[in-house]
């Protein structure tokens, strides 16, 4: 318990930090915004435009998409306001300036991957929630408190998973300096995670829901609000995800330990 | 400046151009494993997510997706991602790092203009990328010639690739301009980013313009994002004429006017306000 309110004070020193930052770039403030809303009204117009010509993609009707796509945007939110500095490991590793993770008070994967706060992916967080209510409101008894309670639990794997990803990803890097395998894998799965995983054949959809949980950003989340899967089938994922994650943050610590700054 | 000025420049500039599209093409080369991670699967991973969500849509094989059946879009999806790979990459410029870093004082004290340096990694890009996307249609040709796109005639083959490499320049200039804002913000990889999503959307390498709403589609027929990948798609493919090639050779030749003219102001601006210390 001593842990976690050390970390949430980190973060809250973290935010504060961002946000003083933000307060002297307001031109790049706003084209951020403005940017990421133009990356979410892509997705929106995308699959508008393919619903104008079907009715079902995988078993998507054109709501159900909708809340997908709300799951999609939330995601990314929480990723663009606390793991955007994932984006940096590489670089970061190869010019071998992560010594100082090893003096900072705390766990190195919370105070490397959580340090870039980003105060105008709030705005676009406060857009994709307004989205996402909106699409839910259109679904019956979303916002009962039994609803509520399973829209908290399917953000909750949405981040959780964003977060073990980011990390995963990076690990590849301490194997391979300089490949930028970690935003390629990124990019990889962003594309991935785009669309429901019930697009793909039986088996990529189960590497996608197991091993590399892509479908735990966006699909899974909204199969589970929306009843698509059972609650005991999102349990089971939960559980499988949360141990996966313990598993990922143990491997990156242990590959960290072989880090020097010489390594570039 | 002189007459023989002007020739004795350009005559420098070409040789600047040759030295540094031979470093690049070591540079990129030389590094194996990024090679086959950034060069060869750049650009497939969309349209290959694509052919999955529109084998949902398009089930019986008189579904249709506007003029489309399911064999048509698998076709003109490898097109689009072929293009999109000639399209010069957001990476390929590291610009915007040596402004944050304050590098850039270091060529404004060489007898060369900087831009000479940019567009040797715009002919590299161009060049093995070209390279990469004959040997896969090469390899997709012969492994799955049913489903590989093949080209309507010779002309419409010349057509299509001269609109690419057009519009591919135009790309290269917009991503120079993303990065010259590096002059007055502090990040810009979000701006890059976020460009090259719209960019894809604006032309049509994952849901062709020809499907979306008429007003929608008669818009995105005056931007260049249009003419550097869906037109030259459907032209290979034999949809599109020889009208629509020339009409694509305007829009394309005045978007390079246009942006050469914004780059020059933008990059003299930005070197203006410059101290060279970094953010």
């Amino acid at each position: 318990m001593g842990a976690l309110l050390h970390h949430l004070r980190l973060a809250r020193e973290f935010a504060r930090v961002g946000v003083i930052r933000k307060s002297q770039f307001r031109v790049e403030f706003l084209t951020q915004v403005v940017m990421d809303a133009a990356w979410y009204l892509v997705h929106i117009v995308t699959f508008e435009i393919l619903y104008a010509h079907t009715e079902s993609i995988a078993g998507w009707d054109r709501a159900q998409i909708r809340v997908f796509l709300g799951f999609l945007f939330l995601s990314d939110a929480f990723w663009m306001i606390w793991l955007g500095q994932s984006w940096h490991f590489g670089r970061e590793l190869k010019d071998g300036v992560l010594d100082s993770l090893r003096l900072r008070p705390g766990s190195p994967i919370f105070v490397y991957f959580f340090q870039r706060f980003s105060l105008e992916a709030c705005i676009n967080g406060l857009m994709a929630v307004a989205w996402l209510v909106w699409a839910l409101s259109g679904l019956e008894g979303s916002f009962s408190l039994g609803g509520l309670a399973l829209l908290a639990w399917a953000l909750a794997l949405s981040f959780w998973t964003r977060t073990v990803l980011s990390v995963l990803f990076t690990i590849a890097e301490f194997r391979a300096i300089n490949s930028d395998l970690s935003n390629v894998a990124w990019e990889v799965s962003m594309t991935l995670s785009d669309r429901p995983v019930d697009v793909f054949p039986l088996r990529f959809r189960q590497l996608l829901t197991s091993i590399v949980p892509v479908a735990a950003l966006s699909t899974l989340p909204a199969a589970l609000v929306l009843g698509r899967i059972t609650p005991l089938e999102g349990a089971l994922h939960s559980a499988w995800i949360f141990v996966l994650g313990l598993g990922v943050f143990a491997w990156w610590k242990r590959s960290f330990r072989g880090y020097t700054s010489a390594l570039g | 400046m002189s007459g023989a000025a002007v020739p004795s420049a350009l005559v420098r500039d070409v040789r600047l151009l040759a030295v540094a599209l031979v470093y690049e093409l070591r540079k990129v080369t030389t590094w194996r494993a990024g090679f086959v991670v950034r060069e060869l699967m750049r650009g497939m991973w969309r349209p290959i997510v694509m052919v999955f969500v529109y084998r949902t849509i398009l089930v019986q094989p008189t579904d249709r997706l506007g003029s489309y059946d399911f064999r048509g879009m698998v076709a003109y999806l490898v097109l689009a991602a072929s293009f999109e790979k000639l399209l010069f990459h957001q990476r390929g410029l590291d610009l915007s790092d040596q402004i944050f870093q304050g590098y850039v004082t270091k060529y404004l004290t060489m007898p060369l203009r900087f831009f000479v340096l940019a567009l040797a990694r715009f002919v590299q890009h161009v060049l093995l990328q070209g390279g990469v996307v004959v040997l896969l249609w090469c390899v997709g040709a012969l492994l799955l010639p049913y489903w590989w796109p093949q080209p309507a005639s010779a002309l419409a083959l010349v057509e299509a690739a001269v609109l690419v490499l057009l519009g591919s320049y135009c790309y290269f200039l917009v991503c120079f301009l993303v990065n010259v804002l590096a002059f007055w913000l502090d990040v810009v990889w979000t701006l890059s980013a976020m460009t090259s999503f719209v960019f894809s959307f604006c032309a049509g390498v994952l849901v062709p313009v020809s499907v979306m709403p008429a007003m929608l589609r008669d818009t995105l027929e005056w931007l260049f994002p249009y003419w550097a990948v869906n037109a030259p798609a459907e032209l290979f493919l034999g949809r599109l004429g020889h009208a629509d090639f020339l009409r694509g050779i305007v829009v394309l030749g005045l978007t390079i006017v246009l942006l050469e003219l914004v780059r020059q102001i933008l990059w003299r601006r930005g070197l203006a306000k410059y101290v060279g210390a970094g953010m």
